[in-house]
Order: C-alpha cells, then sequence, then structure tokens
C-alpha cells in the first residue's frame, strides 16, 4: 500500500512537471525554429525568391551523407543543402526543387577549388544544364572540371533522391551522370619544336626534393598570343621532373587561364598521360595536341621544354 | 543558524567548488571565458533557487522514502525549461554552453541543498539559501573563468547574451604573452588546483587566528 | 572502421574525464585505492551501458514518437537513477566488499555527469544502435582507465611530502593536469 501511495506521488509530481514544461515548451519551440531558419534564410532566399515561409525539416536521411540541411519552401518546393568534396575542398550548394520536381534554384555557398577550373560549376556553362532539368534527368559534367563537377552532379542526385522517396516519384535510374565522350586528339607536337622554340615558357618558381624536382611554369597560351582578351594571362603548369633518371614525372595545371570550354578541354587524363614517363634526354619527345584546344595543349609542351630546360 | 552566516561561508570557507569539491564538472568545461562562467552562474543560480523553494514548499506532503526521485524530476524540469528559455532567447550563450546545460540535473550542488536545507527549512530560508549558494558557486566560476580567460587570450569581455551587444571588452597582456595552454583541459586543472590551494591556505589561516583569539571554529 | 574511430576518440582522445571534465566527482573521491577504482568503473560501465540502452529504446520508441522529445532529460536521469539503484542491489548482494568500499558513491553514479551526458550524446549524435553501444562501452573504459592510472599514482601521492596547501585534493589536480597534457598528446591517432 505503502509502495502505492508513493508511486502515485511521484507520478502526480511527475505529471504535474511534465505538464508545465510542455507550456514552457510551446512556448519556445516555434522561437527556436524561427532562429535556426534565420541563419540560412539569405540562402534560401537565393533559391526561392518569392517565398516567404521556410520551415527546417529535421528528420532527413541521406544514405550518401551528402545533404546535410532540407528546407522547405512553402508553397513552393523544398531547398537541400549539400556538402560533397570537390577536387580538393569542401563545395556547398543549395539547390531548390519546385513541388512540380523541377530544379528551379542552384546556388553555390563555399567553393575553394582551383580558380578558373572549379570555380566553372558556378557558371552558366554547368548551372545551365542543372536549372530547369526534371528530378530524372541527367546532368552532364564539365570536362576539364571533372573532379569538381562530379561531385557536385552526385551531390545533386543525392538531393534529388531525397525529394524523389519524399514524393513518391519513380527514378528509373536513366539519369545520373552523363560523361563527357572521350578526347579527340589532334597532330602531334615536339616538345622541342619550332613551336615550341618561338615562345617559350618562364619557370616561376622550383622545389627540389632529392632527385624530384617540381616546377612551376607559367606559359602564354590561347588568350595572351591569340585572343587578344582584356586581361588575358598566361596559364601556369606544374611540372615534376625526376633529374636522377632524366624523365617526366608528371605535368598538371596550376592556373588555367584560356577560354572557358575550350583550353580546359587538355585537362584530362588522356592528355596529362601522355608526358609522363618522356625521357627528357630525348629531344624528338612529342605529344598530341587535343583538337580544339591545340594552342592550350602547345602552351603545356613549352611549359614542360622551360622546365626541362631550367 | 544565522542566515547571514550561512550565506557568507559559500564565498571562501565552505565554497562548493574549490573546498567542497563539488559541481566540477561545469566548473572545469565552462570556464574557458567570463562570459560562460557568468552564463552558467546564472543558470545555477536560477534552478537553484526554484528548486529550493519548490522542494521547501512541498517538504511536509513529500514521502521520505522517494524524496530523492522526486527532487530529481523538480530539477529535471527546472533545467529543461532553463534549456529551452536559454536555446531561444540567448541562442550564442546556449550553444557555447551545450550540453553542461542540461548536465546541471546532475550537478551535486543542487541536489545537495535540496536534500540538507530546503526539505528542512522554510520557504524564506531556503530561497536565501538556494540564491547564496548559487551565487557562491557563480563566484566560483567567475573566477576560474576570469583567470583562464585572462592568461589565455590576454583579455576579458562580456556580452549581453540576449542581444550581442558588447558590454565591456579590454586586453591587458599583449598577444605573444597569452598561454592558450589554459583554453585546455590541462590549464583548466592547473588553475583550479592553484585556486584550491590558496582557498586551503585561507582556511587554515583563519583557523589559526580563530584559535588563537580563542574563539571557536566552524 | 568508423566504430573503430569512435572507440579509440572516445578512450583516448576526448577521454570523459581529462578531455571532457565530466565524472570529476567519483575521480577525486574514489580513486585512492586502485581496487575501489577498478570497482567503481566497473560499476560505472554496468550503468552506462544498461542506461544508454534504456533511454535509447525509450527516446526512439517512445519520445520521439509522441512528439515528447522535451521529456527526455527528466526520463533520462529517472531512468539513471533506477538503473543506480538496481546495481546497488546486485553489488550489495554478490560483491559486499566492493559495497561497502565504494560507499557513498555508489548512489552517487546517479550525479555522475557522464552517465547523462552519454546517454544525451547518443541522441543528439543521431547514433544508431551499435554506435550507442561501443560508445557506451568506449566512454566508460576510458574513464576506467583514467580512473585506475588516477589511482596507482595516488597510493604513491599520499606518502609524498606535498606542500601544505596541495595536501590531498589540489594536488590530485595537479596530476590530473599532467595527466590530460599527456593524453593530448594523442590527439593525432585518429
Amino acid at each position: 500500500m505503502k509502495i502505492l501511495k508513493m508511486g502515485l506521488f511521484l507520478a502526480l509530481v511527475a505529471a504535474l512537471a511534465g505538464g508545465a514544461l510542455a507550456f514552457v515548451n510551446n512556448i519556445t519551440a516555434p522561437i527556436i525554429a524561427e532562429n535556426a531558419i534565420a541563419s540560412e534564410k539569405a540562402n534560401l532566399q537565393k533559391i526561392f525568391p518569392d517565398a516567404s515561409e521556410f520551415l527546417i525539416i529535421e528528420d532527413f536521411e541521406d544514405e550518401a551523407g551528402l545533404v546535410i540541411g532540407v528546407y522547405e519552401a512553402v508553397g513552393y518546393g523544398m531547398a537541400y543543402k549539400v556538402r560533397v568534396t570537390g577536387y580538393a575542398n569542401p563545395i556547398v550548394f543549395m539547390l531548390g526543387i519546385s513541388d512540380d520536381a523541377k530544379i528551379v534554384g542552384f546556388a553555390v555557398l563555399e567553393l575553394n577549388d582551383t580558380p578558373g577550373i572549379g570555380d566553372r560549376i558556378e557558371k552558366p556553362e554547368f548551372t545551365d544544364n542543372v536549372i530547369g532539368k526534371t528530378t530524372t534527368d541527367g546532368i552532364p559534367v564539365l570536362s576539364g572540371a571533372t573532379v569538381t563537377s562530379a561531385a557536385v552532379v552526385k551531390g545533386i542526385n543525392a538531393a534529388r533522391t531525397m525529394f524523389n522517396e519524399s514524393k513518391g516519384i519513380d527514378d528509373d535510374g536513366s539519369g545520373g551522370i552523363i560523361t563527357p565522350p572521350p578526347l579527340q586528339f589532334g597532330p602531334s607536337i615536339g616538345i622541342f619544336s619550332t613551336q615550341t622554340d618561338r615562345v617559350s615558357g618562364e619557370v616561376m618558381d622550383k622545389t627540389t626534393d632529392g632527385d624530384i624536382v617540381t616546377y612551376i611554369v607559367s606559359s602564354r597560351g590561347y588568350a595572351v598570343l591569340e585572343g587578344g582578351y582584356d586581361d588575358a594571362k598566361p596559364n601556369v603548369f606544374e611540372v615534376v621532373i625526376n633529374r636522377a633518371d632524366n624523365v617526366i614525372v608528371s605535368v598538371s595545371f596550376i592556373e588555367m587561364n584560356d577560354t572557358q570550354g575550350f583550353g580546359d578541354k587538355i585537362d584530362a587524363d588522356e592528355f596529362w598521360e601522355q608526358f609522363v614517363d618522356l625521357d627528357i634526354t630525348d629531344d624528338t619527345i612529342e605529344i598530341d595536341v587535343v583538337s580544339g584546344a591545340t594552342m592550350t595543349s602547345v602552351s603545356a609542351a613549352r611549359a614542360v621544354r622551360a622546365a626541362i630546360e631550367d | 543558524m544565522n542566515q547571514f552566516e550561512n550565506f557568507r561561508k559559500g564565498f571562501l570557507r565552505e565554497n562548493p567548488a574549490f573546498v567542497l569539491y563539488l559541481g566540477l564538472c561545469p566548473a572545469l568545461a565552462i570556464s574557458t571565458t567570463l562570459n560562460n562562467a557568468l552564463g552558467m552562474g546564472v543558470a545555477v543560480i536560477v534552478v537553484l533557487t526554484i528548486a529550493n523553494t519548490i522542494v521547501s514548499l512541498m517538504r511536509k506532503i513529500t514521502p521520505m522514502d522517494i524524496r530523492i526521485p522526486v527532487y530529481i524530476v523538480i530539477i529535471a524540469t527546472l533545467v529543461k525549461m532553463v534549456e529551452l528559455l536559454m536555446h531561444a532567447f540567448t541562442t550564442d550563450l546556449y550553444t557555447a554552453l551545450g550540453v553542461f546545460i542540461p548536465l546541471i540535473v546532475v550537478n551535486c550542488i543542487i541536489l545537495g541543498r535540496a536534500e540538507a536545507f530546503a526539505s528542512k527549512n522554510n520557504v524564506r530560508d531556503s530561497i536565501i539559501d538556494g540564491f547564496g549558494m548559487g551565487l557562491a558557486f557563480t563566484w566560483s566560476l567567475v573566477l576560474l573563468g576570469s583567470i583562464r580567460q585572462l592568461l589565455a587570450t590576454g583579455g576579458l569581455n562580456l556580452v549581453n547574451p540576449f542581444n550581442q551587444a558588447v558590454l565591456f571588452e579590454f586586453t591587458i597582456i599583449p598577444s605573444e604573452y597569452t598561454i592558450s595552454m589554459f583554453n585546455q583541459p590541462t590549464g583548466a586543472f592547473i588553475t583550479f588546483a592553484m585556486l584550491a590551494a590558496l582557498f586551503e591556505v585561507y582556511k587554515q589561516k583563519r583557523m589559526t587566528s580563530l584559535k588563537l583569539k580563542g574563539k571557536e571554529v566552524d | 572502421m568508423e566504430l573503430l574511430a569512435l572507440f579509440i576518440s572516445a578512450v583516448f582522445i576526448n577521454n570523459v574525464i581529462l578531455s571532457r571534465f565530466l565524472g570529476i566527482c567519483p575521480f577525486m573521491g574514489v580513486s585512492r585505492k586502485t581496487s575501489s577504482a577498478l570497482g567503481m568503473g566497473g560499476a560505472v560501465t554496468f550503468v552506462m551501458v544498461g542506461a544508454s540502452l534504456s533511454t535509447f529504446a525509450i527516446y526512439h520508441l517512445v519520445l520521439d514518437k509522441m512528439d515528447l522529445q522535451f521529456m527526455d532529460l527528466i526520463v533520462f536521469i529517472l531512468v539513471i537513477a533506477s538503473f543506480v539503484q538496481l546495481t546497488e542491489l546486485i553489488i550489495k548482494r554478490f560483491l559486499p566488499p566492493l559495497y561497502r568500499s565504494l560507499g557513498i558513491f555508489l548512489p552517487l553514479i546517479t550525479t555522475n555527469c557522464a552517465v547523462l551526458f552519454v546517454a544525451l550524446q547518443n541522441i543528439s549524435q543521431r547514433f544508431n544502435l551499435v554506435e550507442t553501444i561501443v560508445f557506451a562501452i568506449a566512454t566508460s573504459a576510458g574513464f576506467t582507465l583514467v580512473l585506475f592510472l588516477f589511482s596507482a599514482i595516488r597510493e604513491r601521492l599520499d606518502l609524498a611530502d606535498t606542500p601544505l596547501p596541495f595536501k590531498g585534493n589540489p594536488i590530485a589536480m595537479i596530476v590530473a593536469a599532467l595527466m590530460a597534457l599527456a593524453f593530448s598528446g594523442l590527439a593525432g591517432l585518429v
């Protein structure tokens, strides 16, 4: 009997306590939600400029682990905050999908990738292929910024999958990532040829680690020599040479300053691979230029020559 | 027992943190800045005072055997309310204090005072006791926090938690001489140990001087 | 091997006592003899794992479903208190010497910040069942480890010639400071 009395007493206290707590909770919960939304509101407004009410969706599950925030633009659609890893650094973007399953907004919030390459995902050449797409269409990656754009597309797809699941839209998997067609090569040029004679690259920096020497070389390409752009700049390459074995270890872009969509075509494995293991003492070594990006390809060759001859 | 004496004891002789070693978890963790220390201290004062009030009000009707769980429920409810209110109205402070706000529930000081004092005394005395103990604890946190912040960052600052307006801000140690170790656990333990030793010195001195005067030591 | 990373970080890098300052009261009080330290560690492990599982279940099956998340603190602490009562009864029955040596500190496990902390973290970090178990075991293992090391040092410390103001607890805090410094060196492990 005593235990029953005690149990009842405790239960009564707990019930009263719970009631009082529920009261406080009712008062504070909307304020808390409002505060949380406020920090994201600016970004959400970019995606849905006409929407006035936003809600945070707390419970969401993303298998890919890329979606870090889900918001509802009441009456307009859903917004997803996604974080992916690009070439080197995280990229955070907001994707807006309207209630009729179309992508209506894409805003990059954080981006720290290679300038001239990674930031192409902010430009129309990428965004035009994102906005307007449905939640099941394919989205092409950018050639020359493959790693970054593929990561972003993966993130977009993660958000789209969540949207489809929540709305019950069937995704037959016909969408996804559209990979670019393979690289077309043109004629070959020698590293030590006349083309690389006339204009030469300039070694800007050099670090030595035993036998391995890493050169940062600036080399004028299309933009400077023919494009006539206002603030044309040379391309910058990283050339790594093994001076003991006299071979090229690797060549890659530091800065691509030629025409977007053209010069960056050479930023592909099939192009850079040509340089690997070339014997620098052999003056007949040559590489194939990428068709449609000849001058940029030659600027790479010039950079390599400048590094070799340094 | 003289209420005023009781009130005074908490600050030096029976300081809850440095002499009685109660409520250490938040004391060490939260005391990285003066702002956080003050924020936590005020939260504890609120919970302690109200908890003492309620426990004292209910002391005649609470069954003996079940009193501890009852006190726990009361304290937990108050802490959760404080947590929700802080989340809504003082969001930055809420984020800074983090998990230590709900952990006020297990702050030995609160349960200790409820059991040792509020359950046996009238409401007026319990309110004063709760407020006094809370103030003493806040004073300990502020001491720890100010020293750590001063040594680790060279200055102190205080911000209005409701609207982030800066109340005061100053730097007196140039940044080349700051010791960032005081931001770390190691610095927390060391500062605490030093202060605890100082309090011990004070206690010993007081005891000897009281004995010399022929007075009773309490 | 994310579970392994979770385990190692909970035991060494974010050690519950030396890095998060939780569970300090028993740390200062019980750690004078290695045998009682291990006993306390065992009791805390039992309570922590049991309470974590219970609170996890109650939260996900009841509170969350009924939109009563704000009741979590009350419910959790009551569950922990009950578990500690249960542990007390078990130890009193089966290990009376341990019961005597732990004394008041056994019921005080209820106010051990570490136990409530783990219960709350399991929810706020959105752990699944397996991660909850791993986190609870790892945290209590880290707690026991530090308690044990500390008690071994304190056995010697009590015989050392400590300056008067530091005797007892203050010098123990200094030792804790050095241990925290040592453990912080493990930060690069994961």
